[in-house]
């Protein structure tokens, strides 16, 4: 049995849209007149939805802006590149940690591919990145955050590590730095999957837990990548 | 027969723009125990054998009576196994390798073979679990349990290897870890528990091992039903924040996540006895119109591939405060325990590299949040740490000599919860 959603869904589910959540309009079991409705916790009314006209599947999917692909539905981030069909915003917006400049006393970050700690650690059917220029980033935010940028699941971090070569062991949202009252940072894991570590020490730093850093400390995340923190 | 039932809590209300929606979900098996006997069962227990165990000799005195008496609390007909880890690890008893069904007899040769363990050697945790992998994959049991006893850090192989070995058992049995001592380390059998989807205690007193062991196999005798998983499916464009176990520990499952469909993920749960659990879902979803309702989740257990039980988290948008700023007591209760967890780690950890203004914060927050919550457990713990002036303000000093096993008995049991208390109270 299968039911077709007021956004145009063909649902497997009858009670609400298997695709997008979308109430259908003649849920099965229907609740008994006069019966309690089978939910829980809350006492109050259902509310009767009305579909307003431009939800009707006819109308015909709009094209991203910024690179041509088709809305889904009334998705609000572009399936192709992320950008924000509500706001009108680029993916690339959340202002990307500066690209250096180089003033004193200020932190940086040198993102390389490390061969040491890649031997170290790496399962077997991980490659080394037979080229990786390193990249440098300013710290100059309270909160810093690192992984591989998704655009298809809202994740836009400062310091992005989705461009090639990329490291496949990093998580979307891998690690945050975090800016401390004396204005160096700590580096927090927000429950990555496979964990970070500080220098030499093989046992990865506690999730949800910021570890303060000192100039030349290496974060190592993923296969290969280290995260050198300098200040200049 | 065991019977499942998901229930959900949440205040489904959301603000125009809103688009965070958290609910409790209940999950309650009961019917196991008459389902138990015909339920197949295998269980190794993994005893450290290494050099450090003989420094009090007590500790292997203790650890070798414990697995006796562990081994005599297994029912007849459970396929079980010792296993004695150094930097390698043997099969102590069936001496030959593989699993055999207990009876009175196998059980009196265990014990024996138990009695005559030699200590010497280090410490390579991964060796022992991958020795206890080959003889569950020689089982068809459904239920598949282990206890890990170790006095040490896995100091004998990388953190590679012991990961690769833990990829490889994650799945195939569930595995309580107990450290003996306070050598081990909190972190590392946290690690290897919840990627096994078992326990971490410490057992400060070798005295006591007896006791553990023996509620930890009853605990895993209980078991009716292998490999439940909780299948999430969230709508298009929505994103799972977390989902947590929440009671009666927190443990968290986003990482556990098997994509099924680009929608679905299944999260495994391990084995299953008459017990109740609660997680905490937080999902993200894009807001609609106020007036708009959406099934922001549906969470169903999956019980040998079948959908058994489900419960719905519902979205709908309005323009009344005074419904969507209501918080759901179930989601404000788990909120505050997994805060809980987080200031007692947070703060131990700030003592231990020496930052006492942090510290002194983090666990007089996590005395203020116990003392509200109720855990009276967790604030004699924290009372080994802590000297506490005002429960009501959290004001605390910290102790200026405090022992090692308060320390590591505070940390490993900081992700026990009490549930929600009932109105009235």
């Amino acid at each position: 049995m299968s039911a077709t959603c007021p956004r145009g869904h063909l649902s497997e589910t009858t009670d609400y849209c298997d695709q997008c959540g979308a109430p259908l309009e003649h849920r099965s079991p229907p609740p008994p007149a006069g019966a309690p409705q089978a939910r829980a916790s809350t006492t109050s009314p259902p509310t009767e939805i009305e579909v307003s006209p431009d939800t009707k599947p006819s109308v015909p999917a709009e094209p991203c802006p910024d690179c041509q692909t088709p809305r889904v539905g009334s998705d609000k981030f572009c399936e192709g590149c992320g950008y924000n069909f509500a706001s009108g915003e680029s993916a690339a917006s959340p202002t990307p940690a500066r690209s250096l400049s180089g003033t004193a006393g200020a932190w940086e970050a040198l993102v390389e591919a490390d061969r040491e700690y890649f031997e170290r650690t790496s399962a077997e059917e991980i490659d080394f990145p037979s080229h990786c220029p390193p990249r440098r980033f300013v710290l100059d935010q309270p909160e810093i955050s690192v992984g591989r940028h998704s655009p298809t699941r809202g994740i836009r971090t400062q310091i992005d590590l989705s461009g090639a070569p990329e490291d496949p062991a990093i998580s979307h949202l891998h690690a945050i730095l975090l800016r401390q009252d004396d204005g160096s940072y700590a580096v927090m894991d927000p429950g990555s999957s496979n964990g970070t570590t500080l220098n030499d020490d093989p046992m990865p730093i506690a999730p949800n837990t910021p570890v303060p850093l000192a100039d030349g400390d290496r974060i190592h995340l993923g296969a290969w990548t280290t995260i050198t923190i300098r200040c200049s | 027969m065991t019977t499942f039932t998901a229930e959900a809590y949440q205040n489904e209300y959301l603000p125009a723009d809103g688009g965070e929606v958290n609910a409790v979900v209940t999950v309650t098996a009961s019917g196991a125990a008459s389902a138990i006997t015909s339920t197949q069962a295998a269980e190794v227990i993994i005893v450290d054998v290494s050099g450090s165990m003989s420094h009090p000799h007590a500790k292997l005195t203790a650890a070798t009576r414990a697995t006796a008496v562990a081994i005599d609390c297994i029912r007849d007909g459970v396929m079980f196994g010792v296993i004695a880890g150094n930097d390698t690890a043997t099969a102590v008893y069936p001496q030959e390798g593989g699993l055999v069904a207990a009876s009175p007899q196998t059980r009196q040769d265990a014990r024996q073979a138990v009695a005559q363990l030699q200590v010497t050697g280090g410490t390579a945790i991964g060796s022992w679990l991958a020795l206890a992998n080959e003889l569950f994959a020689a089982t068809p049991a459904a239920i598949r349990h282990a206890i890990l006893l170790t006095d040490g850090r896995d100091e004998h192989e990388t953190r590679t290897e012991l990961e690769a070995v833990l990829a490889d058992c994650e799945g195939n049995f569930q595995c309580d870890c107990r450290g003996v001592g306070t050598d081990w380390q909190v972190q590392e059998l946290r690690r290897i528990a919840t990627k096994l989807l078992g326990s971490v205690d410490i057992v400060a007193e070798p005295a006591d091992l007896e006791a553990d062991f023996q509620a930890m196999i009853e605990r895993a005798m209980g078991k009716a039903t292998g490999d439940v998983s909780l299948r999430l499916w969230t709508p298009q464009g929505a994103t799972v924040a977390f989902l947590k176990q929440v009671a009666p520990t927190i443990e968290d499952l986003s990482d556990r996540a098997n994509a099924v469909d680009t929608l679905t993920a299944d999260y495994p749960t391990g084995a299953w006895g008459d017990e109740s659990r609660d997680y905490h879902l937080c999902v993200h979803v894009q807001a609609r119109a106020v007036g708009e309702e959406m099934l922001a989740g549906r969470i169903g257990l999956m019980v040998g591939g079948e959908a058994v039980s489900q419960a719905l988290i519902r979205a709908i948008w309005t323009d009344d405060e005074q419904l969507s700023t209501r918080i759901n007591r179930e989601v404000a209760h788990y909120t505050g325990q997994a805060e809980l967890a987080d200031a007692i780690q947070e703060g131990l950890e700030a003592r231990k590299r020496g930052d006492e203004h942090t510290a002194t914060f983090k666990l007089g927050r996590a005395v203020q949040l116990a003392a509200a919550a109720g855990n009276s457990d967790t604030m004699k713990l924290l009372a080994g740490v802590v000297d506490v002036q005002d429960v009501h303000t959290g004001t605390v000093r910290l102790k200026p000599r405090v022992q090692d096993a308060d320390e590591m008995a505070l940390d490993t049991r900081s992700t026990k919860t009490v549930r929600v208390k009932k109105p009235g109270s």
